[in-house]
């Protein structure tokens, strides 16, 4: 009988168990780099006005914020980019400098990077944007940098009246 | 007497040992590779929502209760399932749910067939009763962000079956 009382109460024991078992996952997430201009790549003109008074001249003719510079840049940890600048065709006018600037990013989230003032554009690339981390800076006019640009006269005597180019910049974003 | 005293023995040794609780996931390891096409337009990240999934049946798990003869087909069980990170940015999340009840002689399977998120804790996943073979599940995995620095994050799903 006690013998059976036993078996009873093996059979009615109950013990809570637990077996874990596994699976691996992992997931990459891509470099991603890419750039924009904003709204659109059309030519904006620069054309410096005639004087109004004799004896003077106008020496300069600005526009800012004509375009945005929108970008994507995901990054590995420690790793910056840089936004190079310089003409990719044409030449600018005689007697004159090309200037262009960066204004500060706006309008995404994340490190992005700092203009590095105004600098005169020419066929050699020039650092316009530097210590971009990873960021975006959202898209379309009014977001990430405005570029302002600004035609100057350096040389009154080497000016031609009907001195008219296009010129192209190109932008270029890169590993540093 | 002795007739009913070795059907005892039979039965206390059926619930004992012989038939010990087992869970066995199989599959291969889910290492997804987002592409870098998937952010469209400079100055965007990522579509919100934007995310991968598994295959329907990355994983299998096959299980049973303990309780030998008659946990086997009958016993109440539940999985639970948590993830243990290798390396893991909290920003990132991963899912499963189960695409398929498995097969069983008795019993039954419930819960667990709308994508839940994986945490670091156990938490209940489904529940059912008696063996169950060939239980699918799938993976999703969101959060992802251009912010998130570009790495292979990793972490490991555990499942836990634990009789009730």
């Amino acid at each position: 009988m006690k013998l059976r009382a036993l078996f009873i109460l093996l059979f009615l024991a109950h013990a809570t168990y637990a077996q874990t078992s596994s699976m691996g996952s992992s997931v990459t997430l891509p470099e991603i780099a890419l750039i924009d201009i904003e709204p659109n790549n059309s030519t904006i003109t620069l054309s410096i006005d005639a004087p109004t008074e004799a004896g003077l001249i106008n020496t300069t003719k600005q526009l800012a914020s004509a375009k945005w510079i929108n970008y994507t840049s995901a990054l590995p940890v420690g790793q910056t980019r840089s936004i190079y600048a310089q003409l990719s065709y044409g030449t600018v006018p005689s007697g004159t400098n090309l200037m262009i600037s960066a204004g500060s990013a706006s309008g995404g989230q994340g490190t992005y990077g700092s203009g590095a003032g105004s600098l005169n554009v020419n066929s050699s690339p020039k650092l316009f944007i530097s210590a971009i981390g990873s960021c975006y800076t959202g898209n379309g006019s009014g977001n990430g940098h405005a570029v302002g640009y600004k035609l100057e006269v350096t040389n009154i005597a080497n000016l031609d009246f009907n001195a008219s180019t296009n010129v192209g910049i190109m932008f270029t974003l890169i590993d540093d | 007497m002795r007739v009913i005293n070795i059907f005892f023995v039979f039965l206390a040794l059926a619930c004992g040992s012989s038939l010990a609780q087992t869970i066995q996931v199989t599959g291969s390891n889910w290492n997804p590779v987002i592409s870098s096409a998937s952010v469209t337009e400079a100055g965007l990240d990522y579509t919100s929502g934007a995310s991968v999934q598994s295959s329907s049946s990355q994983s299998t798990i096959s299980l049973a209760p303990g309780g030998g003869f008659l946990g086997y087909y009958f016993g109440a069980w539940r999985v639970d399932v948590r993830k243990v990170n290798t390396n893991w940015d909290n920003r990132l999340k991963i899912y499963a749910r189960r695409t398929s009840n498995g097969s069983g002689f008795f019993g039954g399977i419930q819960n667990g067939t709308s994508y839940q998120e994986i945490q670091n804790v156990d938490q209940s996943f489904f529940d059912g009763s008696g063996y169950r073979n060939n239980i699918t599940i799938q993976y999703s995995i969101s959060g992802f962000s251009v912010l998130i620095p570009v790495d292979t994050y990793s972490t490991t799903v555990m499942y836990t079956l634990i009789d009730l």
